[in-house]
């Protein structure tokens, strides 16, 4: 650059007078100073007070001058110079740094995008940290929820919403320093961020929770007024029939027991299966995972239905998978299904488990008058009653029972319409992969 | 000789103990109550009884520790008394030395008879030769079966837990009884294999393997060889 200027000076030292010449140097020294800093700003400085000593100020070819006059152009060159290079770097500083500003602002955008549209406080922090690792060109960028320790390969930063530690970010200690210095800056910023997120989730969850507990509310209430009335009729029935019993005649007392045993009964089954579903409502129900056989859960569910189950066909294969379940609850579920056909269904009835590609399907059969497409959801809502005349009898509580029950053990039930007459009742179990066994002896 | 037969009923309802006493009085047992478990326990020390109905949730314990109690010196026949839905309950008495459940609220009929089948189990000479059971013959000293007078061909393992459950005729052994009883301690676990065995019993032995008649199912509990 030095080298330039002076050739470019040579042919107008014939026409102006030397000392002005020393101003050409100043741009060269703003450039090298304003491009690579002031240490080399000061650099050419020199080098051009030099190199104009040494071309132009008489006696040229020397480092000496003669004149005291250009003694003077020469120090006022120098402090000009040094003087431009300095401003130079000041200004070339405020730009980098502008610069490093802009970025950072951008990624703070990117990042406050990310923990404002994140589904969850997990994910944000997941992809807090990508967008992190990209941007800086990191190898990795982990977001911590706790304050943790750094180790051999990592480094820690701990992030903080005001006082409270909102997590900690952990990067390669082999990472660039002003990759780490943009990271410590920008962790106060994340950790306003993080705990926003981590507010919102909270409030959703507050009305998840609130929208369940509005929900279970509705529920308890509905039982309540509908157990008061279920409650009172087998009970008015056991009541006047006891107290008939003491004037009563030897038929007649014995018709009177036959009530208050068969009311005592419905009583008896309305009581457990409000337990039930009190139990399936607080989430209570614990299955006692074992391997079963759908063969004897049907079986053992057909067998349990009053007054003999004759009319029932079985079609159970005895080479069915077993299943990992609890086998008193899928019993109980499958009662339920059975009475609630003999209740509402017709003949013939039909109970059979096959094997779906990953499931087991136990299907419940009757030839009823079926359930409307509309309200087949509803059917498993606590409550529900069908509405044709002449259907009786149950709690109302069986199938939302039943539907409970399958689904703590993992499976689904729901209802589907049979070609030409009747329903459906479909269980469908997951078969998982059986552990290996001892060997038979 | 039920007219001496006595038998401790612990519940702690007093509704329950004033049902039952009437019940089985009828019935011609002499009925010892209790409310307790500490009071059952004393009273089954003091005089003990021919059988015990016991509750399983007591106010000062557990039914279980009652029959586990009762068990360490006595092979008398303990009934419990459960709600539905306790099955696990159920399965920690049985295996603690229960011989039975019933489930509240019960039919008086079926206790009785269920008390009945226990004491008759209780005074049964220990190992009779053969078990007869509709039309099925087991003869439990010459390890063979015969259904309607035809020679059934069981494997080993097939005829031991043929044998455990006939054995015990009527009384409801726990998956973990019977897998301790054929397979060992170390197997009491692992009911897949019970499954497949007893499957394999009900083909070869039960006319109609889906509604089986010699070998029920309790499910979650364990089996019986029907009475």
């Amino acid at each position: 650059m030095v080298a330039v200027t002076t050739g470019l000076i040579y042919p107008l030292s014939e026409a102006t007078p030397v000392a002005s010449n020393s101003v050409l140097y100043l741009p060269a020294v703003l450039l090298v100073a304003a491009i690579w800093g002031l240490r080399l700003g000061v650099l050419t400085a020199v080098a051009s007070a030099a190199a104009f000593n040494w071309f132009h100020l008489p006696p040229t070819g020397h480092l000496t001058i003669a004149s005291a006059q250009n003694w003077v152009a020469l120090v006022i060159f120098l402090v000009v110079a040094l003087l431009a290079s300095g401003l130079a770097e000041t200004a070339r500083l405020r730009a980098a740094e502008a610069e490093r500003r802009r970025r950072e602002a951008v990624l703070l955008a990117a990042l406050a995008r990310i923990a404002l549209g994140a589904s969850s406080l997990e994910e944000a922090r997941c992809k807090m940290g990508d967008c992190l690792r990209e941007t800086l060109h990191l190898e990795s960028v982990e977001i911590e929820p706790r304050t943790v320790g750094g180790n051999v390969h990592h480094q820690d930063i701990p992030i903080h919403d005001g006082n409270t530690s909102v997590g900690t970010l952990l990067v390669p200690r082999n990472a660039q320093s002003d990759a780490i210095g943009t990271l410590r800056e920008l962790a106060p910023s994340l950790g306003a961020l993080l705990s926003t997120a981590q507010h919102r989730e909270t409030l959703e969850h507050g009305v998840v929770e609130t929208e369940a507990l509005r929900k279970s509310d509705t529920v308890k209430t509905t039982l309540l007024r509908a157990v008061s009335h279920d409650l009172r009729s087998p009970l008015t029935a056991i009541t006047a029939a006891a107290h008939g019993l003491s004037t009563a005649s030897p038929s007649v007392a014995s018709e009177l027991t036959a009530v208050i045993r068969d009311e005592a009964a419905r009583l008896s089954r309305l009581v457990d299966d409000l337990l039930d579903v009190s139990r399936l409502e607080a989430g209570n129900v614990e299955p006692r995972f074992d391997w079963c056989s759908s063969e004897e859960v049907i079986n053992a569910a057909v067998e349990a239905l009053p007054g003999g189950a004759e009319e029932i066909e079985v079609n159970a294969g005895d080479d069915l998978p077993l299943l990992n379940a609890d086998a008193a609850q899928l019993e109980r579920a499958l009662f339920n299904l059975l009475d609630n056909a003999r209740r509402h269904g017709a003949a013939p009835i039909t109970v059979g488990a096959r094997r779906a590609r990953h499931s087991l399907r136990i299907r419940v059969t009757d030839r009823g008058p079926g359930i409307p497409a509309e309200e087949r959801q509803r059917v498993f809502e606590p409550f529900y009653r069908d509405q044709h005349p002449g259907a009786s009898g149950g709690s109302g509580l069986g199938l939302a029972i039943a539907r409970g029950l399958v689904e703590a053990n993992g499976g689904r039930l729901r209802a589907e319409p049979v070609p030409g007459q009747g329903i459906s009742m479909v269980i469908e179990l997951p078969l998982q992969a059986a552990p290996r066994t001892v060997q038979a002896r | 000789m039920s007219g001496s037969t006595r038998i401790l009923v612990c519940d702690d309802e007093p509704q329950i103990l004033r049902a039952l006493r009437l019940v089985l009085g009828e019935a011609g047992f002499e009925v010892v109550t209790s409310a307790t478990a500490g009071a059952a326990l004393d009273a089954v020390a003091v005089r003990p009884p021919d059988a015990a109905i016991v509750d399983l949730v007591l106010p000062d314990g557990d039914g279980v520790e009652v029959c586990r109690q009762i068990r360490e010196w006595s092979e008398m026949p303990v009934l419990v008394l459960s709600a539905v839905g306790e099955e696990a309950q159920k399965v920690r008495a049985l295996n603690a030395g229960a011989d039975d459940y019933v489930t509240k609220p019960f039919a008086t009929a079926e206790l009785i008879a269920r008390l009945r089948a226990a004491l008759r189990r209780a005074q049964a000479k220990p190992d009779e030769p053969i078990v007869v059971a509709h039309g099925l013959e087991i003869d439990l000293a010459a390890h063979s079966v015969r259904r309607d007078g035809e020679e059934v061909h069981l494997t080993p393992t097939e005829f031991q837990l043929l044998r455990t459950l006939a054995r015990e005729r009527g009384r409801l052994l726990t998956h973990a009884t019977l897998l301790r009883a054929v397979w060992g301690p170390a197997y009491e676990d692992d009911t897949r294999v019970l499954r497949t065995h007893i499957a394999n019993l009900r083909r070869k032995l039960e006319p109609e393997p889906t509604r089986p008649r010699y070998i029920k199912t309790d499910p979650g509990i364990g089996y019986r060889f029907s009475a």
